[in-house]
């Protein structure tokens, strides 16, 4: 299988992670996971910052490169890398938002899924559910019968917030084994299945999921 | 819970190629190209080298290199692997994660690359997906209920290709086997507790568990 890491040896501005896999290639898979998981995945808070300064870095590189005509083509591909980590980084933060806006009571409710979001984005949550609110208050709750007024209720009589949007944690999704795990438990009979390094499986993500939280597990 | 096919190209571009290049860079920077993914370089006229996909590309755009065809890619190795996959008919051949977005850029951008294989190369490539796409969708016929699946050696594109339909389809089947009996709307609050989970009880709308 070619690889998929950068190559050449890590320059001096990056550590490699645990496979030696560069800052690159650890965002890429966790946009990968963020895209196709159901859930809000735990906010990689130091891999973005370290991103976010090594591409200062880099702009201020291109920047004082701007004045010299003969490292164009240098300049260029600093620029071209540059656009391409920008987008990783963009799509990874907006598959969570994306998460974030269907599951906003959710995550804002239970104090597990609250830990796995940055600053920012419970600010935004934050913002976000105030304004959701307001907005099915005035339009749509205001005009339903008194018992049923509640945005987190759906009547007077439930026992709980039961309009919640949880995320489904029963959708199949694929994933690839990184290191053999043996057998594991896909169903709520006791069903094992084996799982070998570099097996490719489609899988209730329900069962895996903390062999995705401790990477033993990437989504594809 | 998709990935475009876009941003599978995308991730196809960090793949390693091998190529020539025509220039090299001043000695300022050692000759490298020292990027935030790796180190490229040194660039030296006519001594080949590896680098990501994406940067072969815009060098070749710039008519700074010539790319080589991967191995996998030469008319001998794709007609093994044709071989191979129509002969055996279980489970597929090991093939490059990636070989479909890979052999679409290079034939697409990087021509030359080919010299005289270049119409050879493209059919073969065709006729290997056609077969491996024959096999998926006979694999997905068999499809009867709720199971894990395993999906050695299929690449990337493919993948993603049959991913709504795939997972989808599971998904229907396990909610089907979730249900005992149908579930009727009532207006009276009613504990239907979920498997035994410590949610709290929800009462059933007709369209059921968010999605």
């Amino acid at each position: 299988m070619e690889s998929e890491a950068a190559p050449g040896s890590a320059s001096q501005l990056d550590p490699t992670n645990l496979y030696g896999e560069s800052d690159v290639a650890t965002i890429k898979q966790a946009l990968i996971n963020e895209q196709v998981c159901p859930e809000l995945l735990q906010y990689q808070e130091d891999l973005v910052n370290r991103l976010e300064s090594q591409i200062s870095h880099q702009e201020a590189i291109i920047k004082d490169l701007n004045e010299d005509p003969e490292q164009d083509l240098l300049r260029m591909i600093y620029t071209v890398e540059l656009q391409r980590i920008k987008y990783s980084l963009r799509c990874y933060l907006r598959a969570r938002l994306k998460k974030l806006e269907q599951h906003v009571m959710h995550c804002l409710d239970d104090p597990n899924m609250k830990d796995r979001l940055s600053d920012k984005e419970v600010k935004y949550a934050e913002d976000y559910f105030l304004l959701l609110g307001q907005h099915i208050s005035t339009n749509v709750l205001s005009a339903m019968p008194q018992d049923f007024k509640g945005l987190l209720r759906q009547s007077s009589v439930s026992e709980a917030n039961d309009t919640l949007a949880r995320p489904n944690l029963d959708k199949h999704v694929f994933c690839r084994v990184l290191e053999d795990q043996g057998s594991v438990e896909v169903d709520e009979q006791g069903e094992t299945v084996d799982f070998s390094k570099d097996d490719l499986y489609v899988v209730r993500y329900r069962p895996i999921q903390d062999l995705v939280r401790d990477s033993w597990v990437q989504l594809i | 819970m998709q990935l475009s096919p876009e941003q599978l190209e995308f991730f196809a571009e960090d793949v390693s190629v091998k190529i020539i290049p025509n220039f090299s860079l001043s000695r300022a920077s050692q000759g490298s190209a020292h990027c935030i993914g790796g180190d490229y370089g040194p660039f030296q006229p006519n001594f080949p080298m590896e680098v990501p996909l994406w940067l072969a590309l815009y060098l070749h755009r710039h008519k700074k290199c010539r790319i080589e065809a991967p191995d996998w890619m030469s008319i001998d190795s794709l007609q093994g692997l044709y071989e191979q996959e129509r002969l055996i008919a279980a489970g597929f051949q090991p093939i490059p994660y990636h070989y479909i977005e890979v052999s679409r850029l290079l034939l697409m951008f990087a021509k030359d690359s080919f010299g005289n294989s270049f119409h050879r190369t493209r059919e073969l490539v065709e006729m290997i997906r056609k077969v491996r796409f024959n096999k998926i969708d006979s694999g997905l016929q068999i499809l009867q209920g709720p199971m894990t699946v395993k999906l050695n050696n299929l690449s990337a594109m493919e993948l993603n290709t049959i991913r709504p339909f795939f997972a989808g389809a599971l998904d229907q089947f396990w909610k089907l086997a979730q249900m005992e009996e149908p579930q009727e709307l009532s207006l009276q609050p009613s504990a239907t507790y979920t498997q035994g989970s410590a949610e709290p009880p929800v009462r059933q709308l007709r369209r059921g568990v968010a999605a």
